[in-house]
């Protein structure tokens, strides 16, 4: 099967007070259709940057795509017009941020906001963007949609909102939904109808999706492969039952072991989380050879001197670590 | 030695809703409506509730950093409801807050020393400039900080550390109780787990209380011994962990806990989804507040309030399902 989307050797520079810091590392991977990619990683691993340069929604500057090729069924995305990119955000590739809060118009109702997706890009009359917009809402389930499209975002809750986000990005049948954290802001209750209702819609439209989030078991649940992302790097590439059942990098094994499960205490009561020692490395201040060397319990001589390139493992996962080199 | 040390009784926290030029009260907001608990000397107890249901308000207002307007708090035997204060001060320093957000909480103005002598400074405990200086490095000692860290100031540390530095300062005093408002809901995964077993070992080392909010289940189950779930101002379920999670009685209960997303992607779970939005704690709905969610909602739901009562050992449960 072809990748609808292909990200090859994507770097991106920030240029901050303090010096030039590298956000993104020559970051590669394929999205095939009606997939869940999923991506997890630290607050500053990259993984936002990765999903707005994408839509290219990075402000450069201080922002600078230094290399790579970001292919949407073989159109390289960074050679296009301003006015292309325009068309192809929001209609082929669109995206759901965290804050529903701060990514709606205060001014213009939901009503109002969705329609304006139909009318930009399908050159719907006033009337039919109108009704469009309706019979989105009614597909993210909210109730009595008529009188929701009146409502301005103040009176929605966190999770309406969202929703109104969703209606907003599906209305247009994109190819691929980027989502961004789109659970982080809301309550666990709600945040289970949000991932129930992506992946209903998702199945319908028979849409691609990368879903981007730091919670592990958010990913177990809903993506198919997930890239496991530190300091603008991919650390790790698998299907989604391989990478939890052996976690095969000492950073995505340390991350399986330092969540809390519910349930896990009764087994070996009160027992200390297993913790990964340190913290992230500023992006300012990259420790040679191994990105994770300082924080790693396994790290050798050869660590300390090379970084490790990203290599292929088993069919379909690939691996940045020494530990894993084939002879 | 098994008298609480912390109690509180009916504790309530209305807030007027005030309309017109003339400010006149029109509603109030139910943030806490009548919860009772105690905290045992040692214990670590945990609260859980979506955003909304008042268990921030619920800690605020048994501080006394906001004032409740209903309700009992005892402390060590003494109701300190309506204490003055200059007692006030002196409980406080036997009660510390731990707040979420480690950003907000530290002076971006003063040094990390100032930030953690500051309590010392109020209460006037070491008295030498010297020792001052000792108890601040032994402190960040404790919490995994080097002790030169003291001349910094909050801006040169990660998240995690500026928790640490939280904690570092709640400890200054030798408190009893330490209040944490989601402590680690701000922090990295990798963090998160650092700072958990910090606050484990601490708790050993000083003999402390716990009194931990969060709206996350596993960390709650990993750091308490019991736990109270809020709804809407009021406490649905009170239970000890393992029974908690083996055995939730009340349909809450069940939702919250189905919609936890284990990090295991080949166990299916049956979710239980729930429908619709947590109601306004304006007009909560009137009998049980959560029928309007509810799955097992029967006529008596709608008009009558299910007290809290115990099904099984130590397990309380507000819900008519169970009151036969």
């Amino acid at each position: 099967m072809e990748p609808v989307l292909e990200v090859k050797n994507l770097s991106v520079d920030f240029q901050t007070f303090e010096g030039k810091v590298q956000a993104l590392d020559q970051v590669s991977f394929d999205l095939y259709p009606g997939e869940t990619l999923g991506i997890v990683g630290e607050s500053g691993c990259g993984k936002s940057v990765t999903a707005l340069t994408i839509l290219q929604l990075i402000a450069a500057p201080p922002g600078r795509i230094t290399q790579g090729e970001i292919l949407l069924e073989g159109m390289d995305l960074l050679k296009l017009s301003g006015s292309k990119m325009r068309s192809i955000r929001g209609n082929r590739i669109s995206m759901i941020f965290q804050e529903p809060m701060t990514s709606l118009s205060p001014v213009f109702t939901v009503g109002e906001q969705i329609a304006e997706v139909f009318r930009l890009h399908q050159g719907m009359s006033y009337k039919e963007a109108a009704s469009g917009s309706v019979e989105m809402l009614a597909r993210v389930n909210i109730p009595d949609p008529v009188k929701a499209a009146l409502y301005y975002p103040h009176q929605m809750s966190g999770g309406m909102r969202q929703r109104v986000m969703i209606a907003m990005a599906l209305a247009c049948k994109p190819d691929i939904l980027i989502a961004d954290e789109p659970t982080t802001a809301l309550d666990v209750t709600i945040q289970a109808q949000i991932i129930d209702r992506i992946k209903q819609l998702q199945n319908d439209m028979g849409m691609s999706v990368i879903f981007i989030t730091h919670d592990l078991g958010v990913i177990a649940h809903t993506a198919d492969r997930v890239i496991v992302m530190y300091v603008g790097r991919i650390l790790e590439q698998a299907f989604v039952e391989d990478l939890f059942n052996t976690p095969l990098h000492p950073y995505t094994r340390g991350l399986m072991e330092s969540i809390p499960h519910a349930g896990a205490k009764r087994k070996g009561k009160k027992h200390d989380l297993k913790e990964i020692k340190g913290m992230v490395p500023s992006l300012l201040d990259l420790p040679q050879g191994c990105k994770f060397l300082e924080r790693c319990s396994k790290a050798m001589d050869i660590c300390r001197q090379r970084e490790p390139e990203l290599m292929p493992v088993a069919p379909g996962r690939t691996c940045r670590c020494w530990l894993y080199k084939k002879e | 030695m098994n008298d609480p040390i912390l109690k509180v009784d009916a504790l309530e926290k209305r807030f007027p809703i005030k309309k017109g030029i003339l400010r006149k009260t029109v509603g109030y907001v139910h943030a806490v409506d009548g919860i009772s608990f105690e905290l045992k000397p040692g214990e670590s107890l945990g609260l859980v509730g979506e955003s909304g249901c008042g268990k921030s308000t619920a800690v605020k207002s048994l501080l006394r950093l906001i004032e409740p307007t209903g309700g009992n708090i005892f402390f060590e035997g003494e109701n300190v409801t309506h204490s003055p204060l200059s007692r006030l001060r002196k409980l406080r320093q036997d009660l510390q807050i731990i707040f979420q957000d480690p950003y907000s909480s530290l002076n971006p103005r003063l040094k990390v020393s100032q930030s953690i002598g500051e309590p010392m400074d109020i209460f006037k405990t070491p008295v030498s400039r010297q020792a001052r200086k000792d108890r601040i490095a032994e402190l960040l000692e404790r919490v995994g900080l080097r002790p030169e860290f003291a001349d910094r100031y909050p801006h040169e540390f990660s998240g995690g550390q500026r928790q640490r530095i939280c904690i570092a300062r709640a400890l200054a005093l030798n408190p009893k109780v330490i209040i944490g408002d989601e402590p680690v809901s701000a922090l990295d995964v990798s963090i998160q787990a650092q700072v958990i077993n910090l606050m484990k070992h601490l708790q050993e080392e000083f003999n402390l209380s716990y009194l931990i909010i969060s709206h996350d289940l596993a960390v709650i189950e990993h750091m308490c011994d019991r736990i109270c779930v809020m709804y809407l101002g009021r406490f649905v379920e009170i239970a000890d962990d393992n029974e908690m999670i083996d055995n939730p009685l009340h349909p809450y209960t069940r939702a919250l806990l189905s919609a936890v997303y284990e990090p295991n992607p080949g166990q299916k779970q049956n979710r239980t989804l729930l429908a619709g939005d947590v109601p306004s704690p304006i007009n909560p709905p009137p009998g049980c507040h959560f029928h309007t969610r509810c799955g097992h909602v029967k006529e008596i739901c709608r008009q009558l309030s299910p007290p809290l009562t115990e099904s099984g050992q130590d397990h309380f449960v507000a819900c008519h399902l169970y009151n036969s």
